[in-house]
């Protein structure tokens, strides 16, 4: 096992990520390195499921940012753009017509490149290598439970 | 059996005490030999001398383990500041919504008590709220927050 991959082990089998686990925050529900996969858990709205399922890519864990996609966790496939969450600044950080392979937010690598501001406009959301992914699922837990969230694009629609 | 631990300063540890273990020797086995130990959402610390057990501390129980009895909030907000008198293993959660409510704090409406947080006055942290306000505290038992605006990035 290398050593990103032993990191982020023994992360999740720590206090904060386990701490949220136990508040039904997020869920781990696989693990295919650099791959992972973990459901965050959202506020109940019509026709929306419960939690929404990140793909995370997770290389050079935690000295790289990692960066993660909406996936359908059932069918083991990127989440189709209809099932997106959506709503006042969810529908900011859950933005196909961006990008489908990751979310706008300051703590991904993907997002990160070309905002570099970010990191001195918001130093709490940024990422450095003390973090751990709780970082990434609180930023995304938080905004799930922003009251603008609508649900998901199809039933929204 | 496996124990969320809260000390002043640290993010929550998950700890693996023997089931049998007194409060007092679990205190020592996490490096606060002299402290106390509370259940959270309790207002008196654990007995030493008691199991984990009979203590009532559970498997994946959160416990604040620390030398403060009683920690001094202070929330600050409009110019105004309001203290509250908590046990240390009180969530930041409860603190929150003292301070925003209409009786004993700054009665904010529904719509910003959605928008509002805590942040550590002098630091731009705004903690999650599940933390034990005792992780906050100084020396002398005191913790100091601001009620401000939720930080939020735009693109």
């Amino acid at each position: 096992m290398l050593p990103d991959e032993r990191t982020f082990r023994k992360h999740l089998a720590a206090g904060p990520f386990q701490a949220g686990v136990d508040r039904g925050d997020w869920r781990l529900i696989s693990i295919e390195w650099p791959h992972a996969v973990i459901a965050v858990t959202a506020p109940a709205r019509a026709n929306a499921p419960r939690e929404v399922a990140l793909r995370f890519e997770l290389s050079g864990y935690p000295q790289q940012l990692p960066t993660a996609e909406p996936w359908d966790a059932r069918a083991n496939a990127p989440l189709p753009e209809a099932l997106w969450p959506i709503g006042d600044r969810v529908s900011q950080v859950f933005n196909p017509g961006w990008n489908r392979s990751a979310l706008y937010i300051p703590c991904d690598r993907n997002a990160l490149a070309g905002h570099e501001a970010w990191l001195t406009q918001h130093p709490a959301y940024a990422w450095n290598a003390s973090r751990d992914i709780t970082h990434y699922l609180r930023i995304v837990r938080d905004v799930l439970r922003e009251p603008g969230y609508a649900g998901v694009r199809q039933q929204a629609a | 059996m496996e124990i969320f631990v809260h000390t002043r300063g640290k993010d929550v540890e998950l700890q693996q005490p023997e089931p049998t273990a007194t409060v007092k020797e679990f205190a020592e086995s996490a490096g606060h030999p002299d402290a106390h130990v509370f259940l959270e959402g309790e207002d008196e610390p654990a007995r030493p001398d008691v199991s984990l057990a009979d203590a009532g501390i559970g498997d994946r129980a959160n416990v604040h383990i620390g030398p403060c009895m009683k920690v001094t909030v202070s929330v600050r907000y409009n110019q105004q500041t309001k203290t509250y008198e908590v046990p240390p293993a009180a969530a930041l959660q409860s603190i929150y919504v003292r301070a925003s409510s209409q009786g004993e704090g700054f009665g904010l409406s529904d719509a910003d008590r959605a928008q509002y947080t805590l942040q550590v006055q002098g630091a731009n942290e705004q903690p999650d709220l599940s933390r034990h306000v005792g992780v906050f505290a100084n020396d002398d038992c005191a913790a100091a927050f601001d009620l401000v605006l939720q930080d939020r990035f735009q693109g």
